[in-house]
């Protein structure tokens, strides 16, 4: 009689041993065309992935490029307005106007030009209309000669 | 062949990290580290080279899809495979029910002819013994006994602990050795 411990030993073993056996007989490892299928997965996956980063880093660059133009585009008026604004005349340097009563024989030889602010009441007096309401007063540049009379006159604005 | 063998001692998160980079080489020395592993289990969890062989092919696609789902922190390279492996077995299970047709083993040559057609005839009971285990049991006896994997190791790749990898691959091996007396009686 084999006591049932031992018997259940050798059960076990015998098991263990036929384990060992099948996994010893069994296939090991997958056919070599899994291998070719995932490689070319991995090719055509990562192909895809650069086709990808390329892409997008053409469309990036071309956003740089658009950006940059625009940007220029912008830049560019103000630039030629900096440069063009000292041609244009102040409004200021107006020219002066002869005063028709202030005609001399003496010629004139030295003049100095003297700001003065003119109530629009004496401007419309010396021929030059303008509207009462807009100003309290006018400034105006006269030239005085060297006889000390005034000569001509030009209005600051 | 000078950077296969360079590859072949490089870690595997260091192949994954070439991989993940584009390197084919280092994509290959991963696959054939690992497929081994991932596909004899696979047969012996579902009794069938072809599902082996697409489940090993789905694993390593999962990787090359999504190989950031595999944290180093969280476990070993190949517990991570294993598990892929166990979801796509189980998937297999589910959408077919036919998984009980012992594997075609490869006998000695050698061996005498009436010792081969015995010897066939063992494994045959035997794989379709394993196949009618539950998977949690079947999953134990596939890495333990069949990988010859440790206790802690096969509780690693399966997540669970190591007690219950003894518990049930104890209970897995009393329910095989039942099965097996059984049909041997049958046979008798």
């Amino acid at each position: 009689m084999i006591p049932p411990n031992k018997l259940r030993d050798e059960l076990q073993a015998e098991l263990r041993d036929r384990l060992r056996r099948l996994a010893a007989t069994s296939p090991q490892s997958a056919g070599p065309e899994i291998e070719d299928r995932l490689l070319e997965m991995f090719r055509t996956r990562h192909a895809r992935k650069q086709r990808l980063v390329r892409g997008l880093a053409a469309l990036a660059a071309c956003l740089v490029l658009a950006l940059g133009v625009y940007w220029f585009s912008l830049q560019a008026p103000r630039q030629s307005a900096r440069r063009v604004a000292p041609e244009i005349p102040p409004s200021g340097a107006a020219e002066f106007i002869a005063l028709p009563y202030a005609q001399s024989e003496v010629p004139l030889e030295h003049a100095v030009v003297v700001r003065v602010n003119i109530p629009p009441a004496q401007a419309r007096a010396l021929g030059v209309p303008f509207d009462p309401g807009a100003r309290s007063r006018i400034s105006a540049d006269l030239l005085i000669g060297q006889d000390g009379m005034a000569r001509a006159v030009r209005f600051v604005p | 062949m000078k950077k296969r063998a360079a590859t072949e001692e490089l870690t595997d998160d260091e192949l994954l990290r070439m991989s993940k980079g584009g390197d084919e080489e280092g994509f290959l020395a991963l696959y054939r580290r690992h497929q081994g592993a991932i596909f004899r289990f696979a047969l012996h969890m579902s009794g069938q080279r072809e599902i082996a062989e697409e489940v090993t092919q789905e694993v390593f696609m999962t990787l090359l899809a999504e190989p950031r789902k595999y944290i180093a922190e969280r476990g070993g390279f190949e517990a991570y495979l294993i598990g892929v492996a166990r979801n796509k077995v189980r998937r297999q299970f589910r959408q077919s029910r036919e998984m009980a047709t012992p594997i075609r083993t490869h006998p000695e040559v050698h061996a005498g002819l009436l010792e081969t057609l015995a010897r066939e005839q063992e494994n045959k009971a035997l794989q379709a013994a394993i196949l009618s285990l539950p998977p949690n049991y079947r999953e134990v006896v596939v890495l333990c006994d069949l990988e010859n994997m440790e206790y802690a190791e096969a509780a690693q790749k399966l997540g669970c602990a190591l007690g219950t990898v003894r518990s049930r691959l104890h209970r897995a091996r009393a329910i095989l050795g039942a099965k097996l007396r059984k049909s041997e009686r049958c046979t008798a």
